[in-house]
């Protein structure tokens, strides 16, 4: 309980924004209730101005997960989705004055969650192409893999030992062994973020780091 | 703190009785028990300690010589595994359930580097050990068994005997940790053909940082610290005098109508919560449950959130959701039931004392209502009809 913030305990208590908007223009779902986390985000955007009037979140998660949410939903309704894709999952922690490092990844879940919604009516409407999977973009979701332990990325900790994109198969090679703490935490992040892509048929993790003992 | 206190499978406050107890021991007559030979203060503290293990042997059906006081429950389970098969000098096969406390199995999968080799059997859908399971995993080449006496989280309580009949015959001592079942549930060393039994004080109004292992004359042990020559020979270190004087109060004060309050009060919050909050299930068993554990899940939503809304209502409970964990993983016992990931992160656990109230309870009842709907008000997966 000490370790949240004020309003981290605020949103979680009072969260703005709860629903889901009937005849939503996007929406996205992401996260899974078997990881513990699960977010369901609707909105709605002008067409002409790209301005998002309105924008509804439910979830299945904890405090951090709720209080995120709420968050997110309060710092983009009535700007542009251009301007809404450009919030970071940081942004949105420092907004709630912090998170402790584990419950970081909550943060990461309510921006790729939003991310994902308007990508998706930015498709529907033309805006952009279905871009292949490259390297550069799985780097880039991967340094939304945090590890739990410091809330940094896994990237910047240098826990990505390799990785490769071969026909529509992502292999990862981290520098971890398969008993550590977080091990099947951080697979399991690494799936949610790569699973989905659309010409991703599977996603092979190793364990390769050195066993001390 | 709390105004409710319902994790007392965590721990249980201290009761005044026993802190009375414990008293002198800590203000006045200070003077280590060590010796045999010694000033007079000193070997008063020594009959005191004997008095105090001479309690607790009774408690179990055991004889004085046969405890070893430790600091607690997970030392009582380190120093029966590991100075049991340390005694050993040949490659050994322990048999184990997969829903043991992580004083056992984290103990017994670091021996795995050293060439132990382990089964861990698994349990069934309420959480009891599948005996014709546990029955086909012991090998000629066994050494040990350990079982829990009662499961930490879903309360239930394995069958010690006929499992103490099984390993009797086969002639493999039977370790069990009953740190959660002293004082609640029948325990006989005799009858359940123990072997080695750790116990704790402090999850039934004891102090912190005492218990003991039940050693049974003929089981050989070797010691896993070093340092002087007490517990025979088994565990060094200045004995806590204090802890133990409040060890033997604790189990002389523990009635049997203390218990009916207890498992009135478990039944009570089940028959409750099954009748008027949808959509939950109870992980274990009412009647073949500890008095004092009650463990269900609540679908469609995460365990910490329910926790943080009852501690905002001066409610102290427990959870097996991930988000809690330090691992950040469900819950392993569950997991072993085979339920769900999903409802092991809704799962909370009530545990319940001798001090809780009956008006206590119909306020959780209260509280949990409303904060369950709440919550699935926010939850995408909340059928939308009856919600």
């Amino acid at each position: 309980m000490l370790s949240y913030s004020k309003k981290v305990i605020e949103h979680f208590k009072h969260p703005r924004n709860v629903g889901e908007i009937a005849n939503a223009d996007a929406e996205a779902l992401e996260g899974s209730p078997a990881c513990g986390d699960m977010l369901k985000i609707t909105l709605k955007i002008n067409e002409k101005t790209h301005v998002i009037t309105d924008i509804k979140f439910e979830s299945f998660g904890c405090a951090s997960n709720i209080a995120t949410a709420s968050i997110l939903t309060e710092m983009v309704k009535g700007k542009t989705i251009e301007e809404a894709e450009k919030v970071t999952w940081k942004q949105a922690a420092e907004e709630l004055e912090g998170l402790p490092p584990v419950k970081m990844h909550c943060a990461v879940l309510a921006v790729d969650a939003l991310k994902s919604a308007i990508e998706q009516w930015k498709e529907k409407k033309g805006l952009t192409d279905k871009n292949p999977t490259t390297p550069d973009k799985v780097l880039r979701k991967l340094r939304n893999v945090l590890n739990p332990l410091t809330g940094a990325s896994i990237v910047r900790m240098q826990l990505l030992r390799d990785f490769d994109v071969k026909d529509g198969v992502i292999i990862i090679d981290l520098d971890l062994t398969s008993d550590h703490k977080f091990a099947s935490h951080i697979k399991e992040e690494i799936h949610e973020k790569l699973d989905h892509l659309w010409d991703i048929k599977e996603v092979k993790i190793n364990f390769v780091g050195e066993s001390e003992s | 703190m709390n105004e409710i206190y319902l994790d007392n499978a965590t721990t249980t406050q201290l009761d005044p009785w026993v802190a009375e107890e414990m008293r002198p021991w800590l203000l006045e007559k200070y003077a280590a028990p060590t010796g045999h030979f010694g000033h007079q203060a000193s070997l008063e503290a020594k009959e005191k300690l004997e008095q105090a293990r001479a309690a607790i042997a009774e408690s179990i059906n055991a004889q004085p010589e046969e405890i070893i006081f430790t600091s607690g429950g997970t030392e009582a389970n380190n120093l029966a595994i590991q100075g049991y098969l340390k005694s050993l000098k040949k490659p050994v096969h322990v048999v184990t359930t997969a829903i043991e406390h992580e004083s056992v199995l984290n103990t017994l999968r670091a021996l795995q580097k050293d060439g132990v080799e382990l089964t861990e059997v698994g349990v069934d859908q309420d959480g009891f050990i599948k005996l014709e399971k546990f029955n086909a995993a012991l090998r000629p080449e066994t050494v040990l068994c350990s079982v829990q006496l009662v499961n930490q989280e879903v309360g239930t309580i394995q069958p010690l005997a006929q499992i103490g009949r099984i390993c009797a015959k086969k002639g493999i001592p039977l370790h069990t940790d009953a740190v959660h079942g002293w004082g609640m549930v029948g325990l006989d060393v005799k009858k359940m053909n123990l072997a080695l039994t750790s116990l704790t004080a402090h999850k039934i109004h004891g102090p912190k940082g005492i218990g003991a292992l039940y050693k049974r004359k003929d089981v050989k042990l070797s010691p896993i610290m070093y340092g002087g020559y007490n517990e025979f020979e088994l565990r060094p270190g200045t004995e806590n005098l204090p802890g133990a004087t409040g060890m033997a109060k604790v189990i002389e004060m523990m009635k049997p109508e203390h218990i009916e309050h207890i498992d009135k009060l478990r039944r009570m919050m089940w028959d409750a919560i099954g009748s008027q909050i949808p959509w939950v299930h109870l992980n274990g068993s009412v009647d073949r449950g500890a008095p004092h554990i009650l463990n269900v899940t609540f679908d469609y939503i995460e365990g910490e959130s329910i926790l943080l809304r009852l501690d905002m209502q001066g409610i102290a409970v427990a959870t097996g959701s991930a988000c809690f964990s330090k691992a950040l993983e469900a819950s392993y016992v569950l997991l072993a039931m085979g339920r769900p990931h999903e409802q092991a992160h809704g799962s909370m656990r009530f545990s319940f004392s001798r001090f809780n109230t009956t008006e206590e309870i119909a306020k959780t009842l209260n509280a949990l209502k409303e904060i369950v709907s709440d919550l699935r008000k926010l939850s995408p997966l909340t059928p939308r009809k009856e919600a």
